[in-house]
Order: C-alpha cells, then structure tokens, then sequence
C-alpha cells in the first residue's frame, strides 16, 4: 500500500490508498484498502476539508463562523451549508434540552458561537459519502479520533478500533470491533487544564473522562459525544433512546458503563 | 423527550435570535444582527442525520484555505515515499497493549447500563514517568519536513520523520525508528514548541506520556484509535504522520 502525507497523493496500488492531510488543526488520515488508485477521489476529500475549515474554522477570523459569531454576517446572508449545519445544531441543542450548545461555549476566535462539535463528524461523513460516490467501499477516515468507517479492512476481518483510555493513555480503554458502515466519536479530558464546559451551566464538567459514541452517523455520534459527555453517566440513558446508537463512558474513578448494545463492538483485543 | 420538534421556519428564526442575542451580550461586537427569521428560500427542512445523506457540495474552485499558513510539508511526499518503500514490506504492527481480561468483574449498572471497575485492559509496561527525561531536542533550528534517512539495507532499522506541524504551540517534528519487523522501537523529538508555560507542560509532560503511548507493548493489532486530541496535537500528529508513512498492511493512528 502506497502512503502520503499533506496536500500530495503520490500514488496507490492494489492493496490499496492511503493519505494523511493536516486540515481543521488536525491529522485526517484517509485509510482506503479498495484496490486500484483514488488519488483523485483523495484530492476531492481534501479539497472539501480545507474548504470546511476556512468555512467554520473558530480559529480563523475571517471565516464564515467568526464573522457570524461577531454579528458581521447575517444568518440570512450565510449559504445553505452553513445554515443547514446551524440548523442542526439547534435541532441537537432542542434534543439534548441544551447538554449540546453551540451558542454558549467560549471559543478560541473570542466569540461564542463554536459549532464545531458537530461540523468535525459532519465533515468527515460527508467525505466518506463522496468516496463512497467514488466506488471505495472498504476505508477508514480517522479526523482526530472521530472516525468513519466503510466495509472491511481486509475481506472478512473487522475493524478494530483502539478506545483510549483518558487516564492512562499509553493504554487502551477497549477495542470496537466492527465492520463498516459505522461512525466512532470520542469526546474526553485527557491532559490536565483540559476541560469540556457543560453550555447549560458554563461551568467545567466533572463526572466522566470519556465518552465513546458509536452509531450509525458520524454527524450525530460527533455531537453526541459532546452532549453525553455534558450529561454524564445519566447520558447513557439518553442514548438508550436513541436507536443505533450506543456509548462507554469512563468517570474519573475509572468506573466504565456502557449501554447494552455496546456489547456487540466490545472485544477482547488479545483475539 | 424534550420539547416537539420545530418547524424549519422556527429553527431559522430561533436561530437568528440566538445569534443576535449572542453579538449582543458580547463586547467585542459592534452590530447585533436583525431577529427578523430569515427570508431566503431555505432548503429543505433537513431531519437531524439527514444531512449526512446528501452529497456534499463540491467546495468552489480557489475557496482552499490561503488564510492561515499551516506548513504542508507534502512537498516532501516524494522523499516520504521513498521511506515507503524501504518499510512497506516489514508490515509494520504497531499497536497499544491490549487485552480484555481485566474487564471480568462487570456488574449490572442501573438502567439496563453495564459497569465495571475495571477499565484499562491488561496494562503490559509500567508507564514512563511525566518527570523522566525525554528525549526532547532543544528548539533550535527549523526541520525541514519530512525528510527521511533511510537505511541502506531493507533488513535493518528505519528511521522516519514525521512532518514537522504547526499548530498554536508552534512547531513539533519527531523522528521515528521501527525494527526490520515493523515494530516501533523510538521516538525522538527533532522539534518542539518552546513557549515559556507550553513547553514546560509538552516537553516534561505529555511527550514521555506519548512516547509512552507509542512504545507500549505492540500485540493489540488494532487498525485505528479513537480519542479526543491533546492540546500538545502535534507530537501525536508529527507521529503519527511517521507511523502512517511506514506502514504496511497495518495501520494505527495515534488519537
């Protein structure tokens, strides 16, 4: 399998195509074991990344966000995808009785409208859907831990993804096991000072550590990480109501809870 | 559970308050925006997940970010590559320890929820202290990235540098070395940030956790790994560009 790293596809083979973009202040690997090349199909995900990053970006200043978030644009004014992206949240905001809110949280351009607790998974399902367009049907998009999965790695093996665990985290907390399509979304404090703010209280949130949110939707699982996470142990009943999706939490005592249907992904990493 | 559903109409004009309630309050803001619900022909009401269905618009020709400059060190991709291939035959299997049996002593948990006491599957190696010395380079001169030194011998060792990333910190760059079986046996720090209150905290803190992390008992063969990312971002990110470049059949992504 042939391998790149930043704006470049350099190639692809038989075993498959597989690239590393730094994009949204992150490392997106874009892990594609579908034979044959994709470096266009690559460069149209990259491309659409960037373009999701000078769009809602809280750290560039003249992105579409900040200039909404200091009320230079109007919500009116702004295009369909941003509006479409706001009205999401909101609808989550509304289904999670505030615990997602992306109206009331500090973020880093000085404002504080941040929607980037959803616009990360959005983003990333959205680039699994064009490379599912494309034909790839066994691939891996990993955007910071937030990942998006298709198919297999290799035929008739699962996916095994690595959960890591907060506290001690040369160590993994378990393995979900799964073949695609499925979405992985991990929100958690790991590195002291780091902190998640619960919008309904402004104030940091002390129960879990982290929170593992698997479903079929990275939109969805993205933000409902962060909104579990706020809720704390009573957001895995949240979830239970939420069909196809499933969480593991970790509270800072190391106590992990997982919903009933987490079951089927958990596995023992030595098999 | 919560309230019924809004009409998209009253999502847009719920929204438009928030926003105007929210330039408001800030002092930062010159002009509120109106409250008035938008008069655009919208599109469609979207049911939550349903976005993630449509294609995504392709984004316009010349929107790439030119805003801020984050170093893309791809350029350098044909020397990556060429590490590639001294690499993609060891079949690199780099992985986290990893196994279950801790995870025995569940107990029913309210709601229907599992819980266990135990939650760190079979820890192998005692961790590198935060206080150890690590081996963290001076940040002196700027690393081209990524630049590779190959061996001369496929059988032996390979060194990889991971791409030097720029983040708020500053710039990070590590250099990797994996054994003839595609076992990751170091990780060097060619640069780091060096600003005052960070570099204390990456230099002494998070970077022995990470190598940590990175050498830990290697049998766990998971493909990626989820996790919510670290403020000292790129070590893990230079690193894992270094991991993505050696890899074979096999890939990990630190997260």
């Amino acid at each position: 399998m042939i391998g790149s790293v930043g704006s470049i596809v350099v190639d692809s083979d038989q075993s498959g195509t597989h690239h590393v973009e730094f994009v949204m202040g992150m490392a997106v690997s874009i892990d594609i074991r579908d034979p044959g090349a994709a470096n266009d199909t690559v460069a149209e995900v990259v491309s659409w990344l960037h373009h999701v990053d000078a769009t809602f970006s809280t750290y560039i200043d003249d992105s579409v966000i900040s200039r909404l978030g200091r009320g230079e644009l109007d919500i009116a004014d702004a295009s369909d995808e941003v509006r479409d992206v706001l009205r999401l949240c909101e609808e989550i905001r509304i289904d999670t009785d505030g615990a997602f809110d992306i109206f009331e949280v500090p973020a880093p351009n000085g404002t504080t409208l941040d929607p980037s607790g959803l616009v990360k998974g959005w983003s990333i399902e959205l680039a699994a859907t064009m490379l599912e367009r494309s034909g790839c049907t066994n691939f891996c998009i990993n955007a910071g831990g937030d990942i998006a999965l298709r198919g297999q790695p290799t035929v008739g093996e699962p996916w095994r993804i690595g959960i890591r665990h907060p506290e001690q985290i040369h160590e993994l907390a378990t393995v979900v096991t799964a073949s695609g399509p499925l979405a992985v979304a991990t929100s958690a404090t790991y590195e002291r000072g780091a902190h998640i703010i619960d919008p309904r209280t402004r104030q940091p949130t002390t129960e879990l550590a982290s929170v593992t949110v698997v479903g079929p939707d990275l939109t969805l699982a993205d933000a409902y990480a962060t909104a579990v996470f706020v809720m704390g142990l009573d957001g895995l009943e949240w979830i239970l109501e939420r069909p196809g999706y499933d969480a593991y939490a970790i509270t800072h005592d190391a106590i992990t809870t997982w919903t009933p249907g987490f079951e089927r992904y958990r596995r023992d990493a030595t098999t | 559970m919560n309230s019924d559903p809004l009409l998209p109409d009253q999502i847009d004009a719920e929204l438009a308050a928030r926003l105007a309630r929210m330039t408001a309050r800030n002092p930062r803001t010159s002009t509120g925006t109106s409250t008035a619900p938008s008069t655009r022909p919208s599109a469609p009401p979207s049911a939550i997940g349903q976005l993630a269905s449509s294609p995504p618009p392709p984004p316009p020709p010349g929107t790439a970010p030119a805003r801020r400059k984050r170093r893309h060190p791809a350029r350098h991709s044909r020397s990556a590559a060429l590490a590639l291939s001294f690499v993609t035959t060891t079949g690199l299997a780099y992985a986290f320890a990893a196994t279950d049996s801790n995870a025995s002593a569940t107990v029913a948990a309210p709601a229907g929820l599992v819980s266990s006491s135990q939650a760190v599957m079979a820890p192998t190696t005692t961790a590198t202290s935060p206080s150890a010395s690590a081996p963290v380079a001076t940040p002196t001169s700027p690393i081209p990235a990524p630049t590779t030194v190959a061996p001369t011998t496929p059988a032996g060792p390979t060194v990889v540098n991971g791409a030097s990333v720029h983040n708020r910190y500053g710039n990070v760059q590590v250099q990797a070395t994996f054994a003839a079986d595609g076992t990751l046996t170091n990780v060097d720090v060619l640069e780091a940030p060096s600003r005052d209150g960070e570099s204390v905290q990456i230099n002494n803190y998070a970077v022995p956790r990470l190598n940590s992390a990175a050498l830990v008992a290697q049998s766990a063969n998971v493909d990626t790994v989820s996790g919510a990312t670290y403020t000292s971002m790129g070590y893990k990110e230079s690193l894992q560009s270094a991991i993505d470049v050696a890899r074979a059949n096999s890939v990990t992504t630190i997260s």
